[in-house]
């Protein structure tokens, strides 16, 4: 593998390249998956794969490899790329400069309590078991559950010197429900996603959370009521708060985007370079992101460049503090990268991507927020949602939602929205609760072309939202 | 190594499918007017499915073959690993019909691997810029390959293939404007004019003004309705009715849709960019009429779901699950600017992102149009408006799709990842949302 990343960088400094970074990846994984109770899907597989990247005069070039790891192979590739990234060099006007990088040398292993063995299905079936139980009764209409797992090793050079050796096992478990009552129909869908061994999994207790979350949906079916239009405060779980976070400040955050590097796949952000310091939120406003959390999906302590990870606060007491930089844009912004650059998988370059972002809990009780709501929605959790493609125009429509009425809750609603753009959600925030939570809301998140999925924590305290419109 | 896979294979489990996927693919990547990487991808995977007898059902396995490792116990770990499964009930068998299959010559043009894409690129960007652009972003993507696939039921084939798609935006001022081209050969990879065409309408579309929220009739350009198919076409697939995951449940002969609007999955399709010439169990591919003059005639299927729901089989399995390959809708007789000249109160959709459903099943929806989006008033554009999302029920858009106009194109982008040749579409009456 080392002979292999030693062979890419010295070829690519043969070919008179101005850096060069070789990653070799060896993965490993299984999952299985049922739908309506009944197993739909099994695979095992490994993989073994190279990626080379290379800056040479003002064009920045890659190479991917999973096959033929032969040393002609290699070179004819690379030499390949090399002629083309010349013929296209004359097209660009601005070069493209990496801001001084850190070098590391550095080896890690998140080790498993309980060790994952890929092989032993039982393992797999035995944990899916309890929660399958309790998904067989009339008010489960569907029902789609899948878990796998997947240990990744990666060793990474570069022509700094730096060299990063890491092995991560993530688990990966999804899944998606239908419950009726009486005629009417309501869908849940939600990620846990981890870092670690079994005993990740077992601690998430999913056999309980979701047979109670069926039994909570087909319950407020049965009583749930239209939400009128009209002026609420919102109370937010910490589900909601983690989507909010995750849409409306960690990408809008990515610099990439507000430099216009991912215009025409993921878009661009409200965001501009000259706002640092900029009132985007309440002074309850303070979100991180941190990717050295354990055992959380957005785990990593170097990032795709070999950059040591830290935590970052984007906002700070509702102002900008600091956006997520890879080497390429901290330059730009004359700054330090912050080791955002993230892959998906080996075949794709590193983009800016997030980790594990969250609000920063505050000192109140989630009923104390409930209390001080005169007319109101308690939004627990969503399952639709979605924003344009500058981060701006926000809407998150409620799963599990409550009326609130003088500091109580009342009756179940169905479905209300939360619709409303970036600037007036964070600025309405008005409390903030004292439960941290952070790794419990999971998701793959995407961008780039190829899409990159990357695991992503996300969440945050109950927050109060005062004076949101309802159509 | 197709072959050596199968002397390990056969005689230890009862139905197996190999596929090799060769292939070279490359990207250049367009931001801000500068090629800011190029890519180039080697892939050559193997991949390996079987079925083994228990009962009266079958255990089913599924692994990709690393090369690079011992493949004698790559494959005892899968069968090692398919034996302890329970019975897989949804796997009923594979294809073991007619072995031959008829090539679709139009889906490989060796000459792609020559494709100048230093004088593209420069070309794509000065264009933009000489025709008032201010930024160009985008992606120049080429690649061929070829696909090798044996089975247990004596199916033995190949194809090559080759592809190149050109993804701008183009932006002005505020505004944006995003086209593709798409094609499997060189030749007609004429990719200037959908330059021109976004640069035209990036600059119609500058200083968008806020819309108020209600009711608006929909011109969908094939970009933005290509987005919509791609879900139609998501809903058909049997496995996703099966799941929960479609609007399409229970409506099978009901009527959806006015008699102007039919949808064809159509797997042999001539310089389709999906086009395939067998499915992944190696049954060969046609066209399926999915909705016809407006009623639902059929899923997208697999062998399975042939067997266990007496489904005809549609050339569309990957096993365990369904792919749509080439979406087609019809044309219809009117311009788009005659649709557009139809809409007292409407809008124009250029492009859209971000289909997001409360719930699959009842097909209840949002989205946000993204880049140019033009106000109607009267039959004629106004001005271009920002900031706005259409929420509704995707049962009451096919029941509000009109007409379509008289020329469609190939679309494959970010928001439809299956290919869809499509027109425009005058959808009525949808609900429209502003911040």
């Amino acid at each position: 593998m080392d002979d292999l990343l030693k062979f890419s960088i010295n070829l690519c400094n043969e070919l008179g390249v101005e850096w060069a970074e070789a990653r070799f990846v060896e993965s490993n994984g299984s999952g299985i998956s049922y739908e309506n109770n009944v197993l739909s899907n099994n695979f095992i597989g490994s993989d073994k794969s190279l990626y080379v990247r290379f800056k040479i005069g003002n064009s920045m070039s890659s190479v991917f490899i999973n096959s033929d790891f032969s040393n002609q192979f290699i070179t004819k590739k690379i030499k390949d790329q090399v002629r083309l990234v010349k013929s296209v060099n004359s097209i660009n006007k601005n070069d493209i400069e990496l801001a001084e990088g850190e070098v590391n040398k550095k080896n890690y292993t998140v080790k498993q309590k309980t060790k994952i063995n890929f092989s032993d299905i039982d393992s797999y079936i035995n944990r899916l078991k309890p929660i399958i139980s309790n998904l067989k009764g009339d008010n489960v209409l569907n029902s789609n559950i899948s878990l796998s797992t997947n240990l990744i090793k990666k060793s990474y050079m570069n022509t700094e010197g730096t060299s990063i050796n890491s092995t991560i096992p993530y688990i990966d478990f999804f899944y998606f429900l239908t419950c009726k009552s009486n005629s009417k129909t309501a869908q849940r869908m939600n990620f846990y996603n981890g870092v670690g061994g079994w005993d990740i999994f077992d601690n998430w207790k999913l056999d309980k959370v979701i047979s109670g979350e069926v039994d909570t949906i087909t319950t407020n079916l049965k009583t749930a009521k239209k939400v009128k239009s009209g002026v609420y405060d919102y109370v937010i779980g910490s589900e909601v708060a983690g989507i909010m976070v995750h849409e409306s400040v960690g990408h809008p955050y990515e610099a990439d985007r507000i430099l216009g590097r991912e215009s025409a796949q993921a878009g661009e952000s409200f965001i501009k370079k000259d706002m640092m310091g900029q009132r985007v939120g309440s002074d309850y406003v303070t979100i991180y992101d941190d990717p050295t959390i354990e055992n959380v999906a957005g785990y990593y302590l170097y990032d795709e460049e070999g950059q040591k990870a830290r935590n970052r606060v984007l906002v700070k007491d509702g102002l900008i503090n600091e956006f997520y930089h890879d080497r390429q844009t901290a330059k730009q912004f004359g700054v330090k990268s912050n080791a955002s650059a993230r892959i998906d998988n080996n075949s794709n370059e590193p983009l800016i991507r997030m980790s594990n972002t969250f609000v920063k809990p505050g000192k109140a009780s989630e009923s104390s927020l409930i209390k001080d709501v005169k007319k109101g929605i308690y939004m627990k959790n969503f399952m639709e949602w979605n924003i344009d493609d500058k981060r701006y125009n926000f809407k998150a429509k409620g799963s599990e939602a409550y009326l609130i009425e003088n500091g109580e809750i009342k009756h179940p609603l169905l479905f209300p929205d939360l619709e409303v753009d970036t600037l007036k959600l964070w600025t309405s925030v008005d409390g903030v609760g004292n439960k941290a939570s952070y790794g419990l809301t999971s998701a793959t998140c995407g961008k780039g072309q190829p899409m990159q999925g990357v695991p992503v924590s996300m969440g945050g305290p109950s927050l109060l939202l005062r004076g949101i419109k309802h159509r | 190594m197709i072959q050596e896979i199968r002397k390990i294979i056969e005689g230890n489990v009862d139905h197996y499918v190999i596929t090799r996927n060769n292939g070279t693919s490359n990207q250049s990547k367009i931001a801000n007017n500068n090629i800011v990487i190029n890519k180039n991808w080697n892939q050559d995977s193997y991949d390996v499915f079987i079925a083994m007898k228990s009962g009266n059902g079958y255990k089913v396995g599924n692994t990709d073959i690393n090369i690079n490792n011992d493949v004698n116990s790559q494959i005892k770990n899968l069968i090692n690993f398919t034996k302890n499964n329970p019975v897989n009930e949804n796997y009923l068998g594979i294809y073991n019909e007619n072995k031959k299959f008829k090539e679709i010559k139009s889906i490989y043009d060796p000459d792609v691997k020559n494709l100048n894409v230093s004088s593209i690129l420069r070309d794509v960007i000065d264009l933009s810029l000489q025709k008032g652009a201010d930024r160009v972003g985008g992606v120049l993507e080429h690649g061929w390959g070829t696909v090798e696939k044996i089975t247990s039921e004596g199916f033995e084939g190949s194809y090559n293939y080759s592809n190149i798609n050109l993804s701008t935006r183009i932006m002005k001022e505020d505004a944006s404007s995003h086209k593709v081209k798409i094609s499997t050969s060189k030749k007609n990879f004429n990719y200037r004019p959908v330059i021109l065409e976004a640069v035209n309408e990036a600059k119609e579309a500058i200083y968008p003004e806020k819309l108020k929220s209600g009711k608006y009739d929909c011109v969908f350009y094939p970009m933005s309705f290509a987005n919509l198919i791609n879900e139609v076409g998501r809903s058909a697939c049997y496995d996703n009715v099966l799941a929960g995951f479609s609007f399409l449940s229970n409506k099978k002969d009901n009527s959806l849709s006015s008699k102007n609007f039919s949808l064809y999955d159509v797997g042999n399709l001539n310089n389709g960019f999906g086009s395939i010439p067998f499915d992944y169990e190696g049954r060969p591919t046609k066209p399926t009429e999915i909705i016809g003059s407006g009623i639902l005639k059929n899923y997208l299927t697999t062998t399975s779901h042939n067997l266990k729901y007496d489904l005809k089989a549609t050339g569309n399995s990957n096993i365990l699950s369904v792919s749509p390959t080439n979406l087609v809708v019809p044309i219809g007789k009117k311009s788009t600017d005659k649709l557009i000249s139809n809409m007292d109160n409407g809008l124009i959709i250029t492009n859209s992102w971000y289909h997001r459903y409360q719930n699959y099943m009842t097909g209840d929806f949002s989205l946000l149009p993204r880049d140019a989006i033009f106000e109607v008033k009267d039959g004629k554009i106004i001005n271009s408006v920002k900031d706005i999302r259409i929420s509704g029920n995707m049962l009451d858009v096919l029941k509000n799709i009109e007409e379509m106009s008289n020329k469609k194109e190939s679309i494959v982008n970010w928001e439809s990842s299956i290919p869809a040749e499509v027109p425009s579409a005058l959808i009525r009456d949808l609900d429209i949302s502003s911040i």
